[in-house]
């Protein structure tokens, strides 16, 4: 039987890669009936969900943007070093 | 001049790109200045390293490649912790949270116990950086490109230059670091 700590591993494990038959039995029996691996695995699901709705709202949010000043600041660095740079770009 | 050939067009970069790649920093990192300095910085880069560019895929998918490769590099020049260099940490880091019988410790059942769903929403960022900022510096990187990017192991392994079971390890210890972390800090702000 394996450990918690072990259990852990491949629950988290579970998240990154497909885990062989033997493995999803015993991590899916000691799941029920431990609670404390039970909440971690709750934890994890909750954690990357999470974090990517953040993400994802943040990144669909036209409002975060660069200012025009940056914008300027950042053409004039690109454009010093450009050799090619157009005259009608 | 299509996206998809080997004409890159650099002057055009910042209107077209520009917002894209910022966003993509502030998104994960909440950090305006450091965003700008990542777009420079990627830029800049791609600009010395045109040739680089193999027309498969577009420019701005090559650009958010380097932009991704400069927001680890940062993540992993920054001094994370009090902790050894990268993800080497003096004994195992899995101490704090099992025994040596490999069951979890006492004093992080409580913790444990409680859901991480009972962050409040707005709370939640904050403390997520928070926390991120306490992991040593591979751990981060990893968390971040395998939880938000989603990118393959195989991926992820070539931008950190890690083994697949050095991979599962890194995460394996974000994941346990962040959800206690997280839980602790926001029991703690409501007390």
């Amino acid at each position: 039987m394996r450990s918690c700590k072990e259990i852990s591993k491949l629950v988290s494990g579970s998240l990154d890669r497909p885990l062989s038959f033997r493995d999803k039995t015993e991590v899916w029996m000691h799941l029920r009936m431990c609670r404390l691996c039970n909440a971690f695995w709750r934890d994890l699901q909750r954690l990357g969900s999470s974090v990517r709705r953040q993400v994802a709202e943040q990144e669909q949010d036209d409002s975060i943007r660069l200012g025009p000043r940056s914008k300027e600041r950042i053409q004039t660095a690109v454009s010093n070093r450009n050799p090619r740079d157009d005259i009608d770009s | 001049m299509g996206t998809d050939t080997k004409d890159l067009t650099p002057e055009k970069w910042v209107d077209r790109y520009g917002d894209a790649l910022f966003r993509y920093v502030v998104s994960r990192m909440r950090d305006a200045e450091l965003a700008e300095e990542l777009v420079q910085q990627t830029l800049l880069a791609a600009l010395a390293n045109q040739s680089q560019f193999t027309g498969i895929g577009s420019e701005k998918g090559w650009l958010m490649s380097i932009l991704k490769r400069k927001m680890i590099d940062h993540l992993r020049s920054q001094n994370r912790s009090q902790t050894l260099h990268s993800d080497e940490e003096s004994g195992d880091p899995l101490d704090q949270f099992f025994d040596r019988h490999g069951r979890w410790r006492q004093r992080v059942r409580a913790t444990l116990l409680k859901p991480l769903d009972s962050v409040d929403r707005d709370e939640f960022w904050p403390i997520f950086q928070e926390c991120m900022s306490g992991l040593p510096d591979k751990q981060a990187g990893a968390f971040l490109l395998r939880e938000v990017d989603e990118l393959t192991t195989d991926a992820i392994c070539k931008d950190l230059q890690v083994t697949a079971s050095n991979l599962w390890v890194l995460l394996h210890r974000a994941r346990l670091r962040l959800a206690d972390c997280m839980k602790k800090r926001w029991l703690h702000e409501q007390e």
